[in-house]
């Protein structure tokens, strides 16, 4: 293990500019929102204005009539089977229809038009009519989840999926009962929004062979086309899902969302049918983090390690359940991954609400239980005078445990290394030096993560790439890996580049995803895309160096034994003028008369463990305690990546993480007022970090290598927002010796426990 | 009611037909089939739309097409024609430093600190930040971002003093 510093001279761990920037940057680029086709026509969505009721009726015929709209859906024309918008890769069965007779949350789409253009779609919104039957409704999971409460669903329970461990609970609260101490506590995490800068847009166009092709802002193009299938009705062979490059996603979009509507209105129409989201249509009904309660139950001994601990979890779901059963189950595991116990106790309980679908969001469940666990880990530090660094490192799994959650045993993990670096950066023992200015008072505080790579266990994990040399001795790697933004695509060239031994600049990778024409990948979730992806492409460039060695072999007469690769060159070692170009190899395997062929390498990857990472962050901040308004000074963030194929993309990644982990923690949050409408649905109402409030960042790159990964490397895109807003809350604690358990912390809140405390 | 108008975008002369409600963003996009300018939020909070008019910064998004008239627009397909390598020094240095990353935010950006550094050939880090406050970026925290803008204004400024 050891800490990247310097430049290195290989390709991997090379600061490579990305593939994709000069196209961005220009403006040339094309993202979904701006394709146009001949013809093409734009969809609006009519949408509940209830948060529950039944659909008595739909009169379209006022809308009909308006000049310009070309087709109308409903749930009297829509086909209905089920589906799970979440696009699972395993049979799971869904509990939604495309329209249904009734809406369970605001927004909820009720009928969709299409028209020669925008504005004469949204008029002829305004002219369907609907009648409803108002039902009773219930927003809050707490008030969902007892028994007299309203069924957001009509019938049966509003417990939609529930998750827990075996052990008998006698058996813990005996462990409770004999512990030194205890430490109960309830915390709370708010809904935010994936915020995406490009919001979610789909053209879709169906030909008069019954095609459907779907050009889609999607992290998920696979998947996608399954479950798009699945709600259509139609044969999978049939759609094909065109994946242009992607304006950020963050989760948001590892949904199906707009597709479906802009399908069923290009069948309908036979033209193309774009379908873009309103910024707040984003904010309402465009996918969000779901909303947490945590309830802990810890028992510690007196030697400092933990006995008992105990988790009570609620997520608030929405109306249909889409990602729940994902995200809790990541949370169950985050729960037993980050520390250590005798006896441990977890009850996740999915709840049903009338609000809009939650989904995937950057950590996919970890940031809900790290920011309890990380508080109240903060809070029994504090109470028991226990030094915070060496309290985690003695509670973690580190390399040589047992995983908890998967049984495998942990090869790989800078986890007390990443506690310590960060700690040093931080000046963490100097951290007592005067702490208050004035009114403002300054404080730091830790927090840290153990998390895993990829979609295992819960999921099968498999990538496909190809390699292909071309005449010129340039390569096209062939994948369908997404890129949300991340540089992916860039740090897959490398490996490409790396495997041929042949200048970046030689490699040529696909920068969008097509279904009908590229191999499968799952897409890009789950930190699984250097992961998973990047090992097909290693293993394709690998096959094509291979094969380019048997034919150059065959050509130069000389033992393959004898040979090797090398900046565009086959040559043998032992007599260096015997060579022959990659081109040259092509291009007589082309042509050959007998068994002509193609240099096309092939690489198919499903790893062979799930690629703990482990890192911490230490956030400094400062308090204004006669306003509450709190600033994140610094933040110090060492990660443990296995290996390092792009430091500057992982930098990227962790700073773009942070603003999100601040803004988590102290102002962002989706309101709803009690008729269910969320009320802060734009930028305005809803606090982003913005430049100026940024923290200093610095970045702590760790190498600790993972077999399983290719290179020995992990993932990185989602661990950084993990720990952020446990961080900066103990931080506060810190500074005014208030301990806030729910987010976010907004300078209100702080102002107000500040009073609270001082009275 | 239809409106005729001619727009002056990056040097040429559209003589267009518009609604009076349709925006400058919905104009350059869908009828100039100009799609480098971005449109995220369309209510003016998110900077992905801002074009340059008549060197101020501006939101298209805000500006219906027809008060545009008389203005000279630049749009990102037109911010780097002057260069010589076909970008301009802020795309270059974030094309080096890692400033983009899905872009979507990109071409705002840039045009709003295109004009900035016009004006602030001096601005301080600080400045620059606040300067960035209209532009929301959801993926890089802004960190690479200032390091270019930083860079492209040390480049922008020292050409300007270098002797001709």
């Amino acid at each position: 293990m050891r800490t990247v510093t310097e430049e290195k001279r290989s390709i991997i761990g090379a600061r490579l500019p990305r593939v994709d920037s000069i196209e961005k940057l220009s403006g040339s680029v094309q993202y979904a929102a701006d394709l146009k086709f001949p013809d093409m026509l734009y969809a609006a969505l009519l949408r509940s204005p209830h948060p529950h009721a039944r659909i008595i009726s739909i009169n379209t015929r006022k809308a009909e009539e308006i000049p310009g709209v070309k087709a109308i859906i409903s749930r009297d024309n829509a086909p209905r089977f089920l589906f799970n918008s979440s696009c699972p890769l395993l049979d799971v069965e869904g509990d939604q229809v495309i329209f249904d007779d009734w809406v369970r949350y605001v927004g909820e789409p009720v009928a969709g038009v299409a028209a020669v253009d925008i504005d004469t779609a949204r008029v002829a919104l305004a002219s369907i009519e609907v009648r409803y039957e108002t039902l009773p409704f219930v927003l809050h999971s707490e008030s969902a989840i007892g028994l007299a409460s309203p069924c957001v669903r009509e019938k049966g329970s509003n417990i939609a999926f529930e998750i827990g461990t075996n052990q008998e609970s006698i058996d813990f609260d005996k462990a409770i009962e004999k512990s030194d101490y205890v430490f109960r506590g309830k915390y709370s995490t708010a809904s935010v929004q994936q915020c995406a800068m490009e919001p979610h847009v789909c053209v879709s166009k169906y030909d008069d062979s019954g095609r459907l092709t779907v050009w889609s802002s999607t992290q998920i193009p696979f998947r996608l086309r399954s479950t798009l299938s699945k709600a259509l009705g139609l044969s999978v062979g049939k759609v094909r899902i065109i994946r242009p490059p992607l304006g950020g996603g963050f989760g948001a979009k590892e949904q199906m969302i707009v597709e479906p509507y802009s399908a069923l209105l290009a069948m309908k129409t036979r033209k193309p049918v774009k379908l873009e989201y309103t910024r707040e249509e984003e904010f309402t009904v465009g996918s969000r983090r779901h909303a947490c309660n945590v309830e802990l139950e810890t028992g510690v001994s007196k030697d400092g390690t933990f006995t008992a601990r105990g988790a009570d979890v609620i997520l608030q779901v929405g109306a249909y359940l889409s990602h729940a059963p994902g995200v809790m189950s990541k949370a169950f595991a985050h729960f037993l991954m980050l520390y250590k116990a005798a006896t441990s106790r977890f009850d996740g309980k999915c709840v049903y609400t009338n609000t809009s679908l939650s989904g995937a969001c950057r950590g996919y469940g970890a940031p809900q239980i790290v920011f309890a666990i990380e508080r109240q880990v903060d809070e029994i530090c504090r109470e028991l005078e226990l030094d915070q660094l060496e309290f985690r490192i003695r509670n973690s799994y580190t390399m040589g445990d047992v995983d908890p959650v998967t049984n495998f045993k942990i090869e790989t993990g800078a986890n007390e290394a990443s506690i310590r670096a960060a700690a040093e950066k931080a000046g963490w023992n100097n951290r007592f030096s005067p702490k208050a200015f004035g009114e403002l008072r300054r404080g730091m505080g830790i927090a840290r993560y153990m998390y895993s790579t990829s979609a295992k266990p819960w999921w099968p994990e498999a990538s496909e790439a190809l390699a292909i040399i071309n005449e010129d001795g340039s390569v096209n790697v062939v994948t369908c890996a997404v890129d949300l933004g991340t540089g992916i695509t860039t740090g897959l060239a490398q490996i490409a580049a790396h495997e041929l031994q042949v200048d970046a600049s030689m490699i040529n990778i696909s920068k969008e995803s097509d279904t009908e024409t590229y191999p499968l990948d799952t897409g890009a979730y789950a930190s699984r895309t250097t992961y998973v992806a990047g090992g097909a492409v290693k293993l394709a460039a690998a096959d094509a160096r291979q094969k380019l060695l048997s034919a150059a072999s065959r050509i130069l007469g000389v033992d393959l034994d004898e040979l090797d690769a090398k900046d565009g060159k086959v040559y043998s070692k032992l007599h260096h003028e015997k060579s022959v170009s990659y081109g040259e190899v092509v291009k007589k395997c082309r042509t050959a008369l007998e068994g002509s062929s193609t240099i096309l390498g092939r690489g198919f990857f499903e790893p062979k463990g799930n690629g703990p990472t482990f890192g911490a962050q230490i956030a400094e901040v400062e308090v204004d305690v006669k306003t509450g308004q709190t600033k994140v000074l610094r933040i110090v963030a060492a990660l443990d990546v296995g290996k390092a194929i792009n430091p500057a993309n992982i930098e990227g990644q962790v700073h773009g993480s942070i603003q999100m982990g601040v803004g988590y923690a102290l102002s962002e949050c989706l309101k709803w007022n009690e008729a269910g409408e969320i009320i802060n649905p734009s930028f305005l109402d809803y606090k982003l970090i913005a430049a100026l409030d940024m923290p200093k960042i610095d970045v702590i790159i760790l190498e600790s290598p993972d077999p399983s990964g290719p290179y020995g490397a992990k993932g990185v895109g989602e661990q950084p927002v993990v720990p952020t807003a446990a961080a900066v809350l103990n931080a506060v604690n810190d500074a005014i010796g208030v301990s806030i358990r729910d987010l976010p912390a907004t300078s209100e809140k702080i102002y107000r426990a500040i009073n609270a405390q001082n009275n | 009611m239809k409106l005729s108008v001619t727009l002056n975008v990056n040097g040429t002369n559209y003589f267009i037909v518009v609604e009076p409600h349709w925006t400058l963003a919905y104009v350059l996009r869908e009828v100039l089939g100009l799609t480098g300018t971005k449109v995220a939020c369309g209510t003016g909070d998110c900077g992905c739309c801002t074009v340059i008019a008549d060197g101020k910064a501006t939101l298209s998004c805000l500006t219906l097409a027809a008060s545009a008239e008389g203005l000279k627009i630049e749009t990102i397909e037109g911010a780097s024609t002057q260069f010589k390598e076909k970008l301009h020094p802020i795309q270059t240095t974030f094309a080096e430093i890692g400033g983009a990353q899905c872009g979507f935010c990109i071409p705002g950006m840039v045009m709003n600190m295109k004009a900035f550094l016009e004006e602030n050939p001096t601005c301080t880090e600080a400045d620059l930040r606040r300067a960035l406050g209209g532009n929301i970026c959801r993926c890089t925290g802004y960190a690479k971002q200032v390091e270019a803008l930083i860079s492209a204004r040390d480049l922008l400024f020292q050409e300007r003093r270098l002797p001709h």
